[in-house]
């Protein structure tokens, strides 16, 4: 099958990132149509993109054609983030879906499953939540208590989630519940692929410090799953939790650190425009050398990026680098945002969805969701664990 | 034992009652819109006699001192009190101390009737902290050695509400309509010094507040908290932090303490304010870490302590402009005294 624009079977990579780099540069403005900072990293606007491209059909793109994808070599797919990123594209909401449970099923799931399924996350029109953490099972999230028994052809569930991102626009949520009890917490858990429009699940939307709503409570009420909605084996669900978030590594920070890069050559031109006292602020010294660590620090950050791709083209583990660079990047990423608070001086003093500060307010909306970012996907206190005790081999 | 708050700066009776009636009136109001929570705590802080604790006993103020001033800014920053009390109840009767046409507005500002918004410039365009309900606005412009006020009654200016970063405050973009009601206050050196200290220190014991009130929380949930069968307060990587935030809390508080005294001036109380801004933004940002989802959320009114800090920080021309004056005039001295 044959489908999406020409770039996706260009001779080399130049030409395809050339193609694609063109595809862009047609495709983004049109749909934006004028949208400024603010409306463009909505959450309408996010849907709206995904299911552009998609549609467009440059989803799938590390899939093997079996399953509809494009079979594109990882390389490729780095250029593909990388550019749509530099594009100035808003980061996707159905992430889950594409960049973990799309391989996770690829790997692990029944011909069935992957006939459900994938041409669903193909086209964008289901969209999945990641159901992991508990309100007692955070950072260590082998003491889930989320129950699934089993009852003939069912599943029964009962317990709850919390924090699950964009379960109240879900379809389906990659479950992880207790079905046995093990000689350790890891085992005798199990992974649902979830249908969220079951009857006893219920979905409260939790406020965040940037004023928005996009996690949740997910209470689970004596839902009966079906017994096929069971992803690989009964109990053996951490291994598969575990193999399901290495899928995302290799390419998963290409964008984020593009991002990185492009929001510092923006807070440069706003501190260059930003003049207090008479002075232009990019002039004072506090700001260039902050500026100038950050921008070493980004370069570090591409590097880890690229050895990283490197390592998975080659077949080889990430080790701790995939904790090395979640640190680098989302500790990076709160110091620049800190920095653009002393760059807006009065205006850090103006909300998230105050369209009338610079940029529509996005300096401050990014720097409130930057606080996020140590917390989630393994917390900063989390993954020094890991290097020191994975990576240095010191003592537990 | 875990942390405990600490010793006032001036009396703790009085500190003590301060802290009740604000824990109090926080519980009645912390489901009310900032509009009206602001009504119902400058209510309380008239009351109170708050509002007159710088001001002359024959102009019907409490004339309490700058210890129990800084108390009671530090008291307002802990509780996460709405309004402009700093600047009506520390700046204005210290700007009044300076320039008499103020002095009758003193009656006022003990009975609650007047409210001052702190007024900024920035990129061309004015911003008022509190405009929504006050009654005169100040616009200070800083450099190094002076100070110059425009003093107005808020109805002398244009303001359009914008959204605040900090909800328990209000914030607007203001225009001088009516130039010819506003008072040009220019303060020269000493002054200028006297004014800028009793800002300082106000805005430098609000921060505290912040940030000793972020901490305290942050302590009591790390040894309540349990991950890996543990309470997470056992993790060195959360002790040490938080040790580390201990000792920059109890810095500012003793850089504080030194401001209320009389031979003080501005560079001191700078000195306190930049401590100060310090400590709760690490503390305020420690507290959402170390809650995890629950920091990030909300509802567990932990961003509020950092968005407090974050208007502070801001105001007042910022804390990394401050720390650069207070730079410059530290290595000044230092080269003039090696040069005598
Ligand atoms: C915006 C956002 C979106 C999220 N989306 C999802 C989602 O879609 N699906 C999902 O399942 N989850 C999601 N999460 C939850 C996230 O994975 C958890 O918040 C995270 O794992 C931490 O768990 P916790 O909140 O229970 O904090 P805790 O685990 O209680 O941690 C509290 C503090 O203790 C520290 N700590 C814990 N253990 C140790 C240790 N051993 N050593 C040192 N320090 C330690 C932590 O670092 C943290 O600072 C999201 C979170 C956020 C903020």
């Amino acid at each position: 099958m044959v489908r999406g624009p020409d770039f996706l079977r260009a001779a080399s990579d130049a030409e395809f990132r050339i193609g694609l780099c063109e595809w862009l540069a047609r495709e983004l403005p049109a749909l934006a149509a004028g949208r400024g900072p603010a409306a463009m990293n909505s959450i309408e606007f996010r849907l709206a993109w995904e299911n552009h491209i998609c549609k467009a059909g440059l989803s799938g793109l590390g899939w093997p054609r079996e399953v509809g994808g494009h079979a594109l070599s990882l390389s490729r797919q780095a250029i593909y983030h990388e550019e749509v990123a530099r594009a100035g594209a808003p980061l996707p909401v159905n992430m889950i879906a594409h960049g973990i449970v799309a391989p996770t099923l690829i790997a692990f799931g029944s011909a069935e499953q992957k006939r459900r399924y994938l041409p669903r996350i193909l086209d964008n029109s289901e969209i999945w939540c990641q159901g992991y953490s508990e309100p007692d099972a955070g950072s260590d999230l082998a003491a889930l208590a989320l129950r699934a028994e089993r009852r003939g052809d069912v599943y029964l569930l009962n317990g709850q989630k919390i924090w699950t991102s964009f379960a109240h626009l879900s379809d389906y949520c990659l479950l992880l519940a207790r079905t046995g009890q093990g000689s350790s917490p890891r085992t005798g858990i199990s992974v649902m692929l979830t249908d969220m429009k079951l009857p006893g699940i219920s979905v409260r939307p939790i406020r965040q410090i940037t004023g928005e709503a996009d996690f949740n409570e997910v209470f689970f009420d004596n839902v009966e799953v079906p017994a096929t909605a069971l992803l690989g084996k009964e109990n053996e669900g951490w291994r598969l939790a575990m193999a399901a978030a290495n899928y995302e590594r290799s390419t998963y920070f290409v964008p984020r650190v593009v991002r990185l890069q492009s929001e510092l050559e923006q807070l440069i031109r706003l501190a260059s425009r930003t003049y207090r006292h008479g002075c232009a602020v990019i002039d004072k010294p506090s700001v260039r050398e902050e500026l100038t660590r950050l921008c070493i620090n980004a370069h570090a950050l591409r590097l880890f990026a690229d050895k990283i791709l490197a390592d998975s083209e080659a077949g080889e583990a990430s080790g701790v680098d995939s904790s090395a660079i979640k640190l680098l990047w989302s500790e990076n990423h709160q110091r620049l945002f800190n920095l653009a608070m002393e760059v807006l001086g009065p205006e850090a003093a103006l909300g998230p969805q105050e369209l009338n500060s610079p940029d529509e307010g996005r300096w401050v909306r990014e720097y409130l969701w930057t606080r996020a970012e140590t917390i989630l996907a393994g917390t900063s206190e989390v993954h020094r664990n890991i290097i020191a005790e994975r990576g240095l081999g010191l003592p537990r | 034992m875990s942390r405990q708050r600490s010793t006032p700066f001036f009396d703790a009776d009085l500190r003590d009652g301060v802290a009740a009636a604000l824990e109090d009136c926080m519980q009645k109001t912390k489901n009310m819109d900032a509009r009206a929570m602001q009504e119902a705590h400058w209510r309380l802080a008239a009351d109170m006699g708050w509002l007159g604790a710088m001001v002359t006993e024959e102009q019907g103020g409490l004339e309490l001192g700058r210890a129990f001033a800084a108390d009671l800014c530090a008291e307002a920053g802990r509780a996460l009190f709405c309004g402009p009390l700093l600047e009506t109840a520390i700046l204005l009767p210290a700007l009044a101390a300076e320039c008499s046409s103020l002095l009758p507005l003193l009656n006022g500002v003990v009975a609650g009737d007047v409210r001052l918004g702190l007024a900024e410039e920035c990129s061309g365009q004015v911003l008022v902290q509190y405009a929504d309900a006050a009654t005169h606005i100040a616009v200070l412009n800083c450099s190094t050695d002076t100070l110059s006020v425009t003093f107005a009654p808020s109805t002398a200016f244009r303001c359009v509400m914008l959204q605040p970063l900090d909800p328990r405050s209000s914030v607007a973009c203001a225009e001088l309509i009516d130039p010819d009601v506003a008072e040009h206050i220019p303060l020269q050196r000493e002054a200028a010094d006297r004014v800028l200290h009793a800002l300082y220190m106000a805005q430098a014991a609000d921060l505290w507040g912040i940030a000793e009130a972020a901490l305290l929380a942050t302590v009591s949930y790390v040894v309540e908290r349990r991950q890996f069968g543990r309470p997470i307060g056992q993790f060195q990587g959360v002790k040490h932090r938080l040790a580390d935030i201990h000792t920059a809390v109890d810095a500012a508080r003793l850089a504080i303490a030194t401001t209320v005294d009389d031979a003080a001036g501005a560079h001191e109380a700078a000195i306190a304010r930049i401590l100060a801004c310090d400590a709760a933004l690490a503390a305020s940002g420690a507290a959402i870490q170390y809650h995890g989802g629950l920091g990030f959320s909300w509802e567990a009114d932990l961003h509020l302590y950092l968005k407090r800090a974050l208007r502070l920080n801001a105001s007042t021309g910022g804390t990394a402009a401050l720390r650069s004056t207070v730079g410059e005039r530290i290595i000044m001295r230092a080269l003039e005294a090696d040069a005598a």
